[in-house]
């Protein structure tokens, strides 16, 4: 993951995506430029003729503020949704136990081999296409999935009917798409009468 | 046939001398206030907020007890991890699901007397602020019954936030809170009942320590600069 991953369009204009490798994100729009330079919660800007520093959290709240994820994702009617990115897409159907000194601790995801393909999110559904030329789309209603969370450079959903699916992005910012799945699960809930969602995992609950 | 409990899983007392001695002072310049809050016998949750991939070896470190922590599943996915974490005390929790075998493992360890670490956050914050706490979480402490420690960390995030491959040198701040008796909640109406009360306590007891560590000592490398009311704008 990079700062640009986390800070994925420009908090002072709003433009989106940000540029970034590592530590440094910049914007192309108003040449901006966005560093770690030592603690990770302190961000120094600078360009525009002006050179400070602000948390993270504050940059943040800039860009919910321009509109966040969605802006983005916006057809041209202005309130449907439709984006997408480069995934690699992994499955697991089957937890393995672990077991220490004859006691089961617990249970662990088993996930298959990774498939490359294009993740893709509307209003119904979440997609994925896979790039091999034999393998099926898959497709998962937002009202079906029933928990979303992020992990590390990737999002875990876990689907109706069981199991876990996680997909680990190419290049594009997975706070992104968090922000962008939940959203699209909250729209979706809004328009099936079922409430506002007040919890994502370990699964979701609405109200 | 299981095999008689250890106090200490094989391997914690020597990574704890190591992460303590080695990797804490390479890392980071550490603080910790508040260990006499730390019941010396018994059962007890451990709550602290989650900044960093670091707290869990950090706070373990700083704690006079061994504590037992539950550790996301995806931990355990190599045969290496899935060795190494049990011989630390770790066990793995789904957190896609619902998982009832997590939570009768906490419950059994501190049925024997020991100290179970949970982060009620359930995941590394993006921008170090603290995140909502997670119901289940909370609905467990309530379930046992047994002292809740809530563990006020700062600083960890600036070492290693969750976006950057690179650590860098950094004060980090850990402060045990008094602990907290909610009593055991049987009955799961109780537990529901006393959900909300519970989770705004344990949040403002986090908020109030981490605001603690966080006024020791101001730190010109992680405060930013503001304007004469106090806001940072834009040129």
């Amino acid at each position: 993951m990079a700062l640009h991953h986390v800070l994925y369009r420009c908090p002072s204009c709003g433009h989106d995506p940000l540029q970034g490798e590592g530590d440094r994100a910049w914007c192309t729009a108003c040449e901006r430029e966005f560093s770690r330079r030592r603690a990770g919660s302190t961000i120094h800007v600078s360009g525009g003729g002006a050179s400070r520093k602000s948390p993270i959290s504050k940059l943040i709240q800039q860009i919910e503020g321009h509109g966040g994820a969605l802006t983005a994702a916006m057809g041209q009617d202005g309130f449907s949704i439709h984006y997408e990115a480069r995934v690699l897409a992994q499955t697991a159907d089957v937890d393995e136990p672990v077991r220490f000194r004859g006691q089961v601790l617990g249970f662990v995801e088993q996930l298959g081999e990774g498939e490359p393909g294009v993740l893709l999110i509307d209003d119904e559904a979440l997609r994925f296409r896979p790039d091999g030329p034999g393998s099926e789309p898959q497709a998962w209603t937002l009202l079906g999935v029933r928990a979303v969370q992020s992990a590390s450079s990737s999002i875990q959903i876990s689907p109706e009917g069981g199991g876990v699916v996680v997909f680990r992005f190419e290049s594009d910012s997975p706070v992104r798409w968090e922000s962008l799945l939940k959203a699209a699960m909250q729209y979706a809930y809004t328009r099936a009468g079922l409430g506002t969602i007040q919890e994502f995992q370990p699964r979701i609950v609405s109200g | 046939m299981s095999r008689r409990p250890v106090e200490h899983p094989s391997l914690y007392l020597p990574l704890k001398v190591f992460v303590r001695w080695v990797l804490m002072p390479l890392l980071t310049r550490t603080r910790v206030r508040g260990v006499e809050n730390v019941p010396k016998t018994g059962p007890f949750f451990l709550v602290p907020n989650h900044q960093s991939v670091l707290d869990p070896m950090v706070v373990q470190a700083a704690c006079p007890r061994t504590v037992h922590s539950m550790t996301k599943s995806t931990q355990f996915a190599t045969p290496f991890m899935r060795w190494l974490l049990p011989r630390l005390g770790s066990f793995p929790t789904r957190r896609y699901r619902v998982d009832p075998q997590s939570v009768r493992v906490a419950l059994r360890e501190l049925a024997r007397g020991r100290g179970v670490g949970i982060y009620p956050e359930g995941e590394r914050s993006w921008d170090a602020e603290l995140q909502p706490l997670r119901k289940g979480t909370v609905r467990l402490l309530l379930k046992a019954g047994v002292p809740v420690i809530p563990c006020g960390i700062s600083g960890s995030y600036d070492v290693w936030p969750r976006w950057s491959k690179r650590p860098r040198r950094c004060p980090v701040r850990i402060q045990f809170g008094e602990p907290i008796l909610f009593g055991a909640h049987d009955d799961r109406a109780a537990r529901e009942a006393a959900l909300p009360a519970a989770t705004a306590r344990i949040e403002r007891a986090l908020r109030q320590l981490i605001d603690a560590v966080d006024a020791e000592e101001p730190d010109e490398a992680t405060r930013p600069a503001a304007g004469p009311d106090g806001v940072e704008s834009w040129a």
